[in-house]
């Protein structure tokens, strides 16, 4: 009874949310990134320099400012940026899904054991979800690269040690909630094993506000990936990786001289985290009742 | 109240056990060895004997319970050992280099708590309005420029009208600034001088600025919901009803409600902003513990990042139970 209610609620949250112009500016964005990544490498007038290879071309250009030929001018080697900065967005859109995707799975399953088993585990789960909320992810992250390297790794993996503990503490929220619920009391009552109740039946009802709630700090994780991306990009002595966070790093040294080796790269991040916050706040507002409601001020 | 104290105090000591045991495991655990980095990464024929001596000199051929019991009483007793990168004992490196940060980071602070309650308590009674609409759009664009990038934007812009704001202090005064508490502002003025002082408070403005756009959105978002909702309470419905004049209904019972949960707001923000402030502060190239981080990297001094790990979390720690406790002495509906 509970998960169909959630599903239609849910359903008619989307239609509400595709109604309103900011969720529509949002998903406009966020699909012509996605464009963009998955044909970066055909419509990138350079695509071998911009996945990071210096060119015989390059190398004879050297750093040039914004022309017709080259209109986000060209790195310190010579790359072109405007070919850098299309092949960035894939590796953006990746991080961002690994670190969501990462964090929402161990949060939810440790949550829903936590909520739903309780003893044990619910002391070492709660106690495990206030540790890792106080770990700060930037710093996290310049320990690892010194430990295992400055890569795509490094920042997934300080990312989701940091943000796990969020997700986890709704779906412990959540689940505490479920599990007083009569169908689950009919299941423990029918014999079902708790590991199989956790999974079949709390985990369904537990996910949809935590889906939301990732949904909703998307923004958020895209620009603390571009932040830690940024510290590695700053120290590292060359650069091929075509990250935007990396590259404004890099580019940061030559600011005064070459300054659009950091500017397009940050312009690019900001249109899309824009894109991600706008579809977040129109999420966040149709599914919750009390912000929903039209506002008649009387005060 | 005794006893949530207690209850308080207890989980923060177990905590810090568990942030000195996952820092620790972090480093030591993951796949790469450290032993290999301290000995400077050696080749050749004499490089097993290196690691050897290295892993020696780490105690890693201990078992590992051991090692992170003396890990844990060497950072207890303060023995953190000497930095790298620094050529100084690291807690010499630590306290310096957080004072600069804590300058800018309670700067930052001291502006944006009033300001944000002040454009929430502005939307809150606009609320549904187009000064509200327009406000919810800018800080939502605000909130969507990445901080690092606005930094390097503001640098780029103060450098082509020449003004100076980079570092924390004019080169020119560094012999003459004595360090009494290590705070800048506070020094000059102790030494009597506010040519160094308006310096200072030149170069910490931009940055702080910077620092406080998501602490200032973030709470005139929260006040801006709340205390809308509050004015359909009774007691605000009544207090009106009663010929209270609106400012004083506002400030005595519609915001009182509000107030603790804005205080603990901050708590949570302030996490968020410290982090901030280290790349910001990187960014106008002021020492601190960006600065820190950066030199550690390059040097992998990893001993040093691990005690800049420690500390951060030991700090967010306090100030969160800190939030957390004013809180419930501010309201008195709140059970934990």
């Amino acid at each position: 009874m509970s998960y169909n209610r959630t599903i239609i609620k849910s359903r008619t949250t989307l239609w509400r949310c595709l109604r309103r112009a900011d969720f529509k500016v949002g998903v406009t964005i966020i699909v012509a990134l996605i464009l963009i990544a998955t044909l970066s490498s055909v419509i990138a007038p350079y695509p071998d320099e911009g996945a990071g290879l210096i060119t015989e071309a390059a190398k004879q250009r050297g750093p040039q400012p914004p022309s017709a030929e080259h209109p986000f001018g060209t790195d310190i080697v010579g790359r072109d940026m405007l070919s850098r900065v299309l092949i960035g967005s894939c590796y953006s859109l990746i991080q961002t899904i690994l670190v969501i995707f990462g964090s929402l799975s161990i949060g939810v399953i440790l949550g829903v054991f936590a909520g739903y088993i309780r003893g044990i585990v619910e002391a070492v789960v709660n106690y495990a979800i206030e540790l890792f909320l106080l770990l700060p992810s930037v710093i996290v992250a310049a320990a690892l690269s010194v430990i295992i390297g400055p890569g795509m790794l490094t920042v997934v993996l300080s990312l989701i040690l940091t943000w796990w503990a969020w997700y986890a503490r709704i779906a412990y929220v959540q689940s505490r909630q479920v599990r007083e619920l009569d169908f689950i009391k009919v299941s423990e009552a029918l014999g079902f094993r708790r590991v199989y109740i956790a999974f079949r039946h709390v985990l369904p009802n537990v996910a949809p506000p935590v889906v939301v709630q990732s949904m909703i700090d998307t923004a958020s994780v895209l620009l603390e990936i571009a932040t830690i991306n940024f510290l590695i990009g700053s120290v590292s002595a060359s650069l091929d990786t075509p990250d935007w966070g990396m590259m404004i790093g890099y580019g940061f040294r030559y600011i005064t001289t070459y300054w659009w080796m950091s500017f397009f790269p940050g312009l690019f991040l900001v249109v899309t985290a824009f894109g991600f916050i706008l579809v977040g706040d129109a999420v966040s507002e149709e599914s919750s009742p009390n912000l929903r409601r039209r506002w008649r001020q009387w005060f | 109240m005794i006893r949530y104290y207690v209850k308080r105090a207890l989980m923060g000591s177990a905590l810090i056990v568990g942030i000195l045991m996952v820092t620790y495991l972090l480093v030591y655990i993951a796949p790469g060895d450290p032993a290999h980095v301290w000995a400077g990464k050696p080749r050749g024929p004499r490089a097993t004997e290196a690691i050897e001596l290295a892993r020696k000199e780490l105690g890693l051929d201990q078992p590992l319970h051991i090692q992170i019991a003396t890990f844990m009483a060497r950072f207890l007793t303060g023995d953190w050992g000497v930095s790298i990168a620094f050529k100084q004992p690291i807690i010499n490196v630590i306290l310096k280099s957080f004072k600069a940060t804590a300058e800018l980071l309670l700067f930052s602070y001291a502006i944006a708590i009033p300001l944000g309650l002040v454009l929430g308590i502005f939307m809150a009674l606009r609320r549904g309005s187009k000064a509200d609409l327009l406000l919810k759009l800018t800080s939502s664009m605000f909130i969507s420029i990445p901080r690092f990038w606005l930094a390097l934007i503001v640098v780029l812009v103060f450098y082509f009208i020449g003004f100076q704001s980079l570092g924390r202090l004019d080169p020119r005064y560094s012999l003459e600034l004595r360090e009494v508490t290590g705070f800048y502002l506070l020094d000059s003025l102790l030494i009597l001088r506010p040519d160094i002082f308006l310096d200072v408070l030149t170069r910490l403005i931009a940055p702080s600025l910077i620092i406080a756009v998501y602490p200032v959105f973030s709470i005139a978002k929260y006040v801006r919901y709340n205390l809308s909702e509050r004015f359909y309470e009774d007691y605000v419905i009544e207090a009106v009803s009663l010929g209270i004049s609106r400012g004083s209904v506002l400030a005595r019972y519609a915001l009182r409600g509000i107030i603790p949960a804005v205080v603990q707001l901050a708590g949570i923000n302030f996490v968020y902003s410290f982090v901030e402030t280290t790349i910001v502060e990187l960014v106008f190239m002021r020492e601190g513990v960006g600065r820190v981080l950066v030199e550690g990297m390059l040097r992998s001094d990893y001993p040093l990042i691990i005690a800049t790990l420690f500390i951060v979390s030991l700090i967010l720690l306090v100030v969160n139970t800190a939030a957390d406790i004013l809180q419930k002495r501010l309201d008195p509906r709140v059970t934990i």
